[in-house]
């Protein structure tokens, strides 16, 4: 990879995991209750 | 390219990757529809047949999909799992074939059914896209394949020199975001209908193992891309002829600059750009096979004194100047143009 990809990955990837993190964490915390 | 190595074209090495890869996808899915046949209370419903079939292609393409982003990292940190690397791609194309079976295998569930107008409901309920539970969360499984189809057809290398390695390099990795939408396709999901804590063990570990893998990786990398100080003449210390392992590289880099592989091959010294012309990869991770730098990921390969490859392949890469100063190799971090001869011999090593 070029530096100019590893500098844009290390910029979004970061950003784009914590977005994923707390959409499962949110998706965890609020599942409905067993019907 | 390579002559020896026989880089990308069909070889045996190849053939052993892919059969090992569809019958591990295979062996895969008769395993969860098999215990899945045994777990359900009411396994002689086609409905649920159904949606085993459905459940296990979609977990196995998102397990290969968590497999494919850990060889990049997992490679970086040990060579020994470069050997999954070789032929990323087809597994690549394989797992986005089987998540396409388990997309095909929804669409046929509800036409069976006669329920195709339900589906397009669902997916054009636009008061549900405000809600996060009850999102329609097959839109999100829709993207992920959608960036998938367009990096499984662009995949060739056709595509890779039509498009130039680094535009090719920057479309496929959107694979990242692809991975983020199918946690959440997922997790807005499957996960909602299922309380049992298997589905979000699996997932968040996925998740966690992938993200704690490229954090590892990622630092390692942060330290070579900070680069070494120039000296008062512009030129980079690379350490005495001896600190460079025979046959192998050291790379270094000047602040804001690409990377520079300096091989040694008994008492030739070398240094050629980080970047393999095929696919970008990082060279100064391979080492000398048949007299050539040959790169680590597909085996292109390179003379160390020019930077050009062997009759009949014609790729060339730049090279760069390097001197003895004090015993010392040092480097100048100018590149020279494409295929300029630029080795340097040290018979005192």
């Amino acid at each position: 990879m070029r530096r100019t990809h590893r500098a844009v990955h290390r910029r979004l990837w970061p950003v784009l995991a914590a977005l994923v993190l707390l959409g499962f964490a949110l998706a965890l915390y609020l599942r409905p209750p067993p019907s | 390219m390579s002559a020896g190595y026989r880089a990308v074209q069909w070889n045996r090495k190849k053939l052993v990757y892919d059969a090992i890869m569809l019958g591990g996808v295979a062996l895969y899915i008769a395993a969860f529809v098999l215990i899945g046949r045994y777990a359900l209370s009411a396994a002689d419903d086609p409905a649920e047949w159904d949606d085993l079939f459905i459940r296990a292609f979609g977990s196995a393409a998102f397990l290969l999909l968590t497999l494919i982003l850990s060889i990049g990292p997992l490679a970086r940190l040990d060579p020994r799992f470069l050997v999954l690397l070789y032929n990323r791609r087809h597994l690549g194309v394989t797992m986005f074939a089987t998540g396409a079976i388990h997309a095909a295998l929804i669409v046929n569930w509800f036409w069976v059914r006669d329920g195709l107008p339900d589906l397009g409901h669902e997916l054009t309920n636009w008061p549900k896209y405000r809600l996060f539970i009850g999102f329609p969360f097959e839109t999100l499984g829709i993207g992920a394949l959608t960036i998938l189809f367009l990096m499984a057809i662009t995949s060739h290398d056709f595509w890779l020199r039509f498009l130039s390695p680094p535009f090719w390099k920057a479309l496929h990795m959107a694979v990242y975001l692809a991975y983020g939408l199918l946690v959440l396709h997922i997790a807005l999901g499957a996960m909602q209908d299922q309380r049992a804590p298997l589905i979000p063990i699996l997932l968040g570990g996925a998740f966690l193992w992938v993200a704690s893998l490229h954090v590892i990786a990622g630092r390692r990398e942060r330290v070579l891309d900070r680069g070494t100080a120039a000296n008062s003449d512009g030129w980079l210390a690379v350490g005495p002829p001896s600190s460079i392992p025979d046959r192998h590289a050291t790379i270094v880099a000047a602040p804001n600059g690409e990377r520079i592989a300096i091989y040694r091959d008994g008492a030739t010294l070398g240094a050629l750009t980080n970047l393999c012309a095929h696919q970008n990869g990082p060279l100064g991770e391979g080492r000398i096979i048949d007299g050539c730098v040959t790169c680590p990921w597909h085996g292109y390969q390179y003379r160390l004194a020019d930077g050009c490859a062997p009759p009949p392949f014609t790729e060339k890469l730049a090279t760069y100047r390097l001197r003895l100063s004090g015993g010392i190799v040092e480097v100048n971090p100018r590149p020279l143009a494409p295929g300029t001869p630029a080795a340097l011999i040290c018979p005192s090593i």
